[in-house]
């Protein structure tokens, strides 16, 4: 196992994704082409460039007022969900 | 070798605000799960979060309560981790610019006050509620996006009694700032802590474990009790500390290992980008701090000072705000101050604990209380029947001229009427009157007692008392 592979499985392990054997070709082969990208990004000088996080250097002074406005039904909440008991989100136990 | 404790804790605090942080959905406890959320509480694709006003106003008020120092720009940061109990995948936090710095809080330890000072104030968001069972857990995302404070101490705190009476102090600044409800029950208080020990009169700050949510203030003083006797042990078998998170069990009394340091997770703090830097009105910030209610201290030393209460009533009555609440509108109807908080602390407290009630959950009126204890003081009732009527009052919510006409109580002061019953007793008791010389006090205390068996216990005592000793000597004589 190369240290790249231990690193994904360690990685694997702490997101709680179950990564199998037959998958870590392919994600060995898309690792290696994220980390081209960043060694490009790494070739970008950013000496004395401050961080930027927002496109405009605007600021704004607005705030919601604090009223109820909307929700959803717990129909609509839990459509989308895969396994649900008790009008509650039913997922595998990760704590221990 | 004989160790300190140094300590820090960190507190979340859940505020009580109609509506979400960065949402328009209603901040709730105990609802049916998953029924008070939307969008933006499920992370669906394309929401944004606004930010709620209140929320930004409970915490300046909490600030100022702390005296910190407010940034009067808003920066929010995600705090990325992929877990469950949050949909996003991050969780919208202050982590370079918190709202509030460098404060501090004064408490009494053994009549000696110590200040402990506060790092931080920040605002960010709670996550969903999760219950664990044995293979699966369950969510509910009621809880998702609930503002929270989270409050951040430095290393002052040098035991588990000074870590719960700061607790305490901080729950009371909730209370007071009306920001929140702080139940720790509830969870809408909740405590993390940091402890580490060092050897007496060293200045160097050993490794520190984290012990994560604590749900109530003895537990936070058992696990550091627990934890420091743990962090001894090692280091007296030759050990060494390592720097990890554990937990409190309750059933076991103990500190257990959740992950090491090797496991904390690196949450790649960055700016929140769906939010811009919002600039604080400086004026509105001051207006915060000029409309801030008077806080516990100060009505303590008001009750000491002014109301002439002892150290020990003024902090009691001042340390339950709805009692401190009720006695203020009390006494703006009665000066009796003593009398006021005698009958709040005294009955009112044991009805209380008797049916397990706050003050807010009973029914009785501060106009109420005020005129029961007029009454007294003119003698149309007495004590006894006072505490009959209170009772009434509390449980019923009638004015106490109703109950005194309902239950007819009404104590007999009238002396024309006291004379003319005391000597119909005293005509049907000749034996006693001719025992009086030599037993005085036996004859006295057995006509009193027929005294207020025919008037039903309604005869004013006092009175009565003077009335019989009078009748009785002249019998005699």
């Amino acid at each position: 196992m190369t240290d790249i592979e231990k690193i994904l499985k360690q990685l694997a392990r702490k997101t709680m994704l179950d990564i199998s054997e037959q998958e870590m070709p392919q994600l060995l082969e898309e690792y290696n082409i994220f980390m081209m990208h960043v060694k490009a990004l790494e070739l970008i000088n950013t000496q004395d460039i401050e961080p930027l996080a927002f496109p405009y250097e605007i600021k704004t002074h607005f705030l919601r007022e604090d009223k109820v406005v909307h929700m959803l039904s717990q129909e609509d909440v839990l459509k989308n969900v895969g396994c649900v008991q008790d009008g509650q989100v039913k997922v595998p136990k990760v704590v221990r | 070798m004989k160790f300190e404790q140094v300590i820090g804790l960190e507190v979340h605090c859940e505020l009580k605000t109609e509506s979400k942080m960065f949402s328009s959905s209603p901040v709730t406890f105990g609802k049916e799960p998953n029924t008070m959320v939307n969008e933006v509480d499920m992370s669906m694709p394309g929401v944004l979060p606004v930010l709620n006003k209140r929320v930004v106003e409970y915490a300046i008020r909490v600030c100022h309560a702390l005296h910190m120092e407010i940034d009067d720009v808003l920066c929010f940061d995600r705090k990325n981790y992929y877990y469950a109990d949050l949909p996003k995948g991050f969780q919208i936090t202050q982590n370079k610019r918190p709202i509030g710095r460098n404060g501090y809080l004064d408490i009494v330890i053994d009549n000696q006050m110590k200040r402990i000072r506060i790092e931080r104030l920040h605002m960010e968001e709670d996550t969903a509620k999760q219950s664990h069972y044995d293979s699966y857990s369950l969510i509910d995302y009621n809880r998702s996006g609930i503002p929270l404070i989270e409050i951040v101490t430095k290393p002052d705190i040098r035991n588990g009694k000074e870590a719960a009476i700061y607790l305490e102090k901080l729950r009371q600044v909730f209370i007071y700032t009306d920001v929140s409800d702080a139940k720790m029950e509830e969870g809408s208080m909740r405590c993390d802590i940091n402890v580490s020990i060092r050897p007496y009169g060293s200045q160097e700050l050993g490794i520190r474990t984290e012990i994560k949510n604590l749900n109530s203030i003895s537990h936070v003083q058992k696990a550091i009790e627990f934890e420091t006797l743990r962090q001894e042990n090692i280091i007296l078998h030759g050990g060494t500390i390592t720097q990890e998170t554990r937990r409190f069990d309750e059933n076991t009394q103990q500190t257990i290992k959740m992950r090491s340091k090797e496991d904390t997770i690196d949450y790649k703090y960055y700016t929140e980008p769906n939010i811009l830097p919002i600039c604080l009105d400086y004026q509105w910030i001051m207006d915060i701090k000029k409309h801030l209610p008077m806080l516990a201290d100060e009505r303590e030393q008001r009750y000491i000072q002014n109301h002439g209460l002892s150290q020990m009533d003024a902090h009691i009555l001042a340390y339950h705000k709805d009692m401190s609440d009720f006695y203020d509108d009390v006494v703006q109807q009665c000066t009796e101050y003593k009398t006021v908080c005698h009958w709040l602390l005294g009955e009112g407290q044991a009805y209380l604990n008797k049916y397990n009630l706050s003050l807010r959950q009973t029914k009785l009126v501060a106009s109420h209380l005020a005129e029961m204890i007029s009454f007294i003081q003119e003698g149309i009732i007495s004590s006894k029947q006072a505490k009959i009527i209170f009772e009434c009052m509390m449980s019923e919510g009638k004015d106490p001229q109703t109950i005194i006409e309902e239950k007819g109580i009404k104590q007999i002061s009238d002396i024309e009427t006291l004379t003319c019953l005391i000597n119909e007793i005293l005509d049907d008791n000749q034996i006693f009157i001719d025992n009086y010389e030599h037993r005085k006090d036996k004859v006295l205390s057995f006509l009193m007692g027929q005294m207020m068996k025919k008037t039903k216990g309604q005869a004013n005592p006092k009175i009565a008392h003077q009335i019989l000793l009078k009748l009785l000597e002249d019998r005699v004589h």
